[in-house]
């Protein structure tokens, strides 16, 4: 048995009234080139129940199943749950540290997903030590990695990828300023990919970043942020 | 006015903390004539435009040069095998 599962992903759409619409003529022949569409977080502009209807709206009713994770632009409102109820009340299946599994013509395609968070890469990073800032940032990060990891592990599937917003590695930050890495990803998320016999880690985020990247323990990674990879 | 990094910090910071643009993707530099210059892409023309008012807006005196561009949305023509 085969088991070639077709992924289309794209992240950062920063969706609103403005632009809805725009990426629906790409869409359309979706269900012939994929099997599912993974959306990498920022889905809006500013996180507003308003601008989910947009995303509910533009990727809701596709040919194939659609997965998303969210992004820091999808909680800037702090209504974060609503912007999920709405994704999910138009058929996406949202992930925040849990997973899916979906049949594509008998092979079983796992995404587990979670949105990550910042910290910054091997030697340039921070960690929990200092003012109960500090540790809180790097904590949020450890956390959503160690529930990455789990729902990466717990999965029963054929072939596996993780979903994220922030980067689980910095090769695929190329080209951004590399003083700010450390506000684009996380190694922890890289140690929860490879700690699963994950085939591909998607995220976004880094918009001047570079398309490929392999985590140390040789899963492919690929930066689907629109602006990086020029197309719906 | 004077173009220094204090205006490049504040433009930066405009950019992404004003409601109108939130934008955390644009990048500011600073000529040598002493103007800057901003780069990046958005989705939409009205966004492009809406920056445009904003620094104007905040930044009268400094003179921008706008480079953002907007990205495409065409439907993908290769597919990667892995």
């Amino acid at each position: 048995m085969t088991t070639c599962v077709k992924v289309a992903a794209v992240g950062d759409v920063h969706l609103d009234k403005d632009v809805l619409g725009r990426f629906r003529p790409a869409l359309e022949h979706l269900g012939d080139k994929a099997d599912v569409l993974l959306l990498a977080g920022d889905l809006t502009r500013h996180g507003t129940a308003d601008e989910a209807h947009c995303v509910a709206t533009e990727f809701g009713g596709l040919a194939v199943p659609v997965v998303a994770v969210l992004g820091n632009h999808d909680y800037q409102s702090d209504d974060q749950e609503t912007v999920a109820k709405v994704l999910t009340g138009a058929g996406i299946i949202v992930l925040e540290q849990s997973s899916t599994v979906i049949d594509v013509g008998g092979v079983r395609l796992g995404v587990a997903g979670a949105k990550g968070f910042g910290g910054g890469f091997a030697g340039r990073c921070g960690s929990e030590f200092g003012e109960p800032e500090m540790k809180e940032f790097i904590r949020h990060t450890r956390r959503i990695s160690e529930g990455l990891g789990h729902a990466l592990r717990s999965t029963d599937c054929d072939v596996l990828v993780a979903l994220t917003h922030y980067a689980p590695v910095a090769e695929t930050l190329l080209g951004e300023p590399p003083e700010i890495y450390p506000f684009l990803g996380s190694y922890l998320l890289a140690e929860a990919i490879d700690s699963a016999p994950t085939a591909l880690a998607v995220h976004g985020h880094a918009h001047a970043g570079a398309e490929r990247g392999t985590t140390p323990g040789g899963v492919k990674v690929r930066n689907v942020a629109h602006p990086v990879i020029k197309q719906a | 006015m004077k173009v220094d990094t204090h205006t490049e910090s504040q433009l930066q910071r405009l950019l992404a903390e004003d409601d109108r643009v939130a934008e955390l993707g644009i990048r500011v530099i600073r000529l040598d004539e002493g103007c800057l210059s901003l780069s990046g892409e958005v989705e939409s023309t009205k966004r492009r435009d809406m920056i445009r008012q904003v620094v104007a807006e905040e930044f009268p005196d400094v003179q921008v040069r706008c480079d953002i561009g907007i990205t495409r949305v065409h439907e993908p023509d290769d597919v990667e095998e892995l």
